[in-house]
């Protein structure tokens, strides 16, 4: 070293300093002097303010540009300081190894420069920035205005998809008891089916069964599994079998509740091949996996033998009617043609005798005739009363008060009976031939045993419901209640018949009809006081034919 | 004035009669009855459809007055009914005049009658009243109409 700078040394005593050049006048050198170091310690403290940059901004881009600068402006810098020695000590090879230095130093920084305006142009100004950031700033208020709404967003879809669960939620739990009421329901049919007394088949849209219950196994004699599976048609007789199908199709062409083959006898064919009358209901059913057909099956058998036994019943009552029809022709005819004929003959005798008849023979033959008549009134009052019940009669309006009064004339026309109607008597429909015979004879005894010296008929009426209830007093002399039932029976009088003459049927008589048609009777009576015969007649009268036997 | 010898002073009118009756005290009673008329002359009596056709067309031609019939309908092997049938249809017998005398009060059996122009239909009554009227009425009758 020492040499060096000795040799350094020793070279520079052959150079002139640099103020000669300036003929040492002192403003001249100072000005450079000055400068120089003006200029020297600004470059050193460029670089110094660059490195300091570089360093603390680490993210610098080409931050190597500004070490180079840093650089070449410290070597520049000491060029200048150089210059300022130089001035003095005339160390040129020095200066000159320095100025090199710059000068490469500066020429690989500019070299370097070059290319790297393009760049730098590209990298944005302030300004751009400004504008970028603004931008920037804009999108960042923008994103987080949109991010805002996104997180509310967020929020509500949080919001709607726990809403969502929760329907979901309660929708499956009433999924699920759907579900289950549904299976619950299914149970129940099965087994309501597997209950019914009935037959019950379910048969799908092609005829085929689908389900069965046990009553059907009994009734057709096939296990269920031969049953389930197989066509319906298995079970319809074989003449039937044919025009099933299309029947079927019918059906399920317009399906309702409705009676098969509602005017036919059907039939069902049992394993054994015999065949039973059944009675078939039809309901559709229809469910999500299509129409299906649930039939109700009943063996009729026994209706039909009911049935049967009632037409032989029927019959059979046809028969005894025409039996009656018969002897009632007989009995008013035949019966009654010997008693004319003695009664006329009577009459030829004691007009042919009547110069030489005594008052006691004449006597005899008008108690011949009597007896002729007791007979004949005898046989009129029989076959009326064997009539009751078996004879279809009319429903008609009936003024009930007008009746009354015609019975009171037909009944004793000699007689002055005087009627007293206690209040408006009904006018109502129901069957005229019966009612009029029960007030005919009651009027009829009220008049016929009555002996007061002023006879009188009291009617009067009592609405009970679904009846009425008529009253028949007389002022009569009363009817003792020891033979208060006796007077009902057939042929019963109280005086003989003599005395009043009286086929003792009427009572009997009005007793049956009452009975026949849903009436009662019963005597409010004692002697000396008159006699009430209270009746009731329903108003509405329920069957009117004949009754089974 | 000339009486012409064919014409019949109407008061010495007599008709014979022909009672159709099966029952014996009925055919006693109105032949009683009957018999006690002026205008009747001679009562004929059978007993059913098939001899009152019978007599009709035998010994009735020598009868020269005329027939009134009495007829009943309820009749063995010819009812009353049928007898009227058949005379109506006769071309000689057709004329006859008849009054029906039954116990039938069916109203076709009346129809039926007078569908065979029956002069009358009455109902057989016990009533002497009844009879009296009738034979005053069968009188009258012989009195007042024109023969066929």
């Amino acid at each position: 070293m020492n040499s060096i700078l000795h040799e350094f040394h020793s070279v520079a005593q052959y150079f002139m300093p640099h103020g000669h050049c300036m003929l040492w006048q002192k403003e001249l050198i100072w000005l450079h002097v000055g400068s120089d170091l003006v200029i020297a310690a600004s470059y050193y403290s460029i670089p110094i303010a660059l490195v300091y940059f570089v360093h603390k901004r680490k993210d610098l881009v080409f931050n190597w540009m500004f070490i180079m600068f840093g650089v070449f402006i410290f070597a520049c810098g000491t060029t200048h300081l150089m210059n300022v020695w130089t001035m003095w000590q005339p160390y040129y090879w020095l200066e000159g190894i320095v100025k090199m230095v710059t000068g490469t130093v500066s020429m690989i920084t500019a070299v370097a420069l070059w290319p790297l305006i393009p760049r730098a142009l590209r990298l944005p100004s302030p300004r751009q920035l400004q504008i970028v950031n603004e931008k920037l700033e804009e999108e960042i208020k923008e994103k987080n205005r949109v991010a805002d709404e996104l997180r509310l967003a967020q929020d509500r879809l949080e919001h709607r998809i726990q809403e969502r669960t929760e329907e979901l939620w309660q929708a499956n739990q009433s999924l699920q008891r759907e579900i289950s009421e549904r299976n619950q329901a299914e149970e129940k049919f099965r087994l309501a089916v597997e209950a019914s007394p009935n037959g019950m088949i379910m048969v799908d849209q092609s005829g085929t069964i689908v389900l069965v219950n046990s009553e059907t196994e009994k009734l057709f004699g096939y296990d269920r599994s031969e049953l389930v599976g197989a066509p319906i048609e298995m079970l319809v007789p074989n003449r039937f079998r044919g025009d099933h199908p299309h029947e079927r199709a019918a059906f399920f062409a317009t399906p309702s509740k409705r009676r098969m083959g509602a005017a036919r006898d059907l039939h069902g064919r049992r394993k054994s091949g015999e065949e039973i009358p059944v009675e078939i209901g039809l309901n559709p059913v229809i469910t999500d996996n299509g129409v299906f057909v649930l039939s109700s099956i009943i063996d009729i058998t026994e209706r039909k033998n009911a049935e049967n036994r009632q037409t032989l019943y029927a019959r059979e009552l046809e028969r005894s009617n025409a039996e009656l029809e018969q002897f009632a022709y007989i009995a008013s005819h035949d019966l009654r043609a010997p008693l004319r004929a003695i009664n006329k003959l009577s009459l030829c005798i004691e007009e042919d005798l009547q110069d030489v008849m005594q008052n006691e023979t004449r006597e005899m033959m008008t108690l011949m005739r009597g007896r002729v008549d007791r007979m004949k009134q005898f046989l009129d009052d029989l076959l009326e009363f064997a009539r009751v019940g078996k004879v279809q009669h009319q429903h008609e309006m009936v003024d009930v008060e007008k009746l009354i009064w015609y019975a009171i004339s037909i009944s004793s026309p000699w007689k002055h009976v005087s009627c007293n109607i206690v209040g408006p008597l009904p006018t109502f429909e129901t069957l005229k031939v019966p009612l009029e015979q029960v007030f005919f004879n009651l009027i009829d005894n009220a008049v016929k045993h009555n002996d007061a010296a002023q006879p009188a008929v009291t009617v009067s009426v009592e609405e009970l419901g679904d009846r009425f209830r008529f009253t028949i007093g007389d002022n009569g002399p009363g009817i003792d209640p020891v033979y208060h039932s006796r007077i009902f029976g057939m042929f019963q009088t109280l005086k003989p018949r003599d005395q009043k003459e009286g086929s003792g049927m009427g009572l009997a008589f009005v007793q049956k009809i009452l009975l026949q048609y849903g009436g009662t009777i019963d005597l409010e009576s004692t002697v000396g006081a008159g006699a009430r015969f209270h009746f009731t007649w329903p108003k509405k009268i329920v069957f009117t034919t004949p009754p089974p036997p | 004035m000339t009486i012409r010898c064919n014409e019949t002073n109407k008061r010495d009118r007599v008709v014979d009669m022909l009672l159709v009756e099966d029952d014996s005290v009925d055919a006693l009673v109105i032949k009683r009855e009957l018999g006690k008329l002026h205008v009747v002359r001679t009562i004929h009596v059978v007993s059913d459809g098939v001899e009152a056709l019978d007599f009709l067309r035998g010994d009735a031609r020598q009868i020269h007055v005329p027939l009134v019939v009495i007829l009943d309908l309820n009749l063995p092997r010819m009812n009353g009914i049928e007898f009227l049938e058949r005379i109506r249809t006769d071309a000689e017998l057709r004329h006859l005049i008849v009054f029906v005398w039954t116990t039938s009060t069916v109203a076709s059996d009346r129809a039926k009658a007078y569908d065979r122009n029956v002069a009358g239909y009455i109902i057989k009554s016990d009533d002497v009243e009844e009879m009296q009227k009738f034979t005053a009425m069968i009188e009258s009758y012989v009195h007042v109409i024109e023969f066929p």
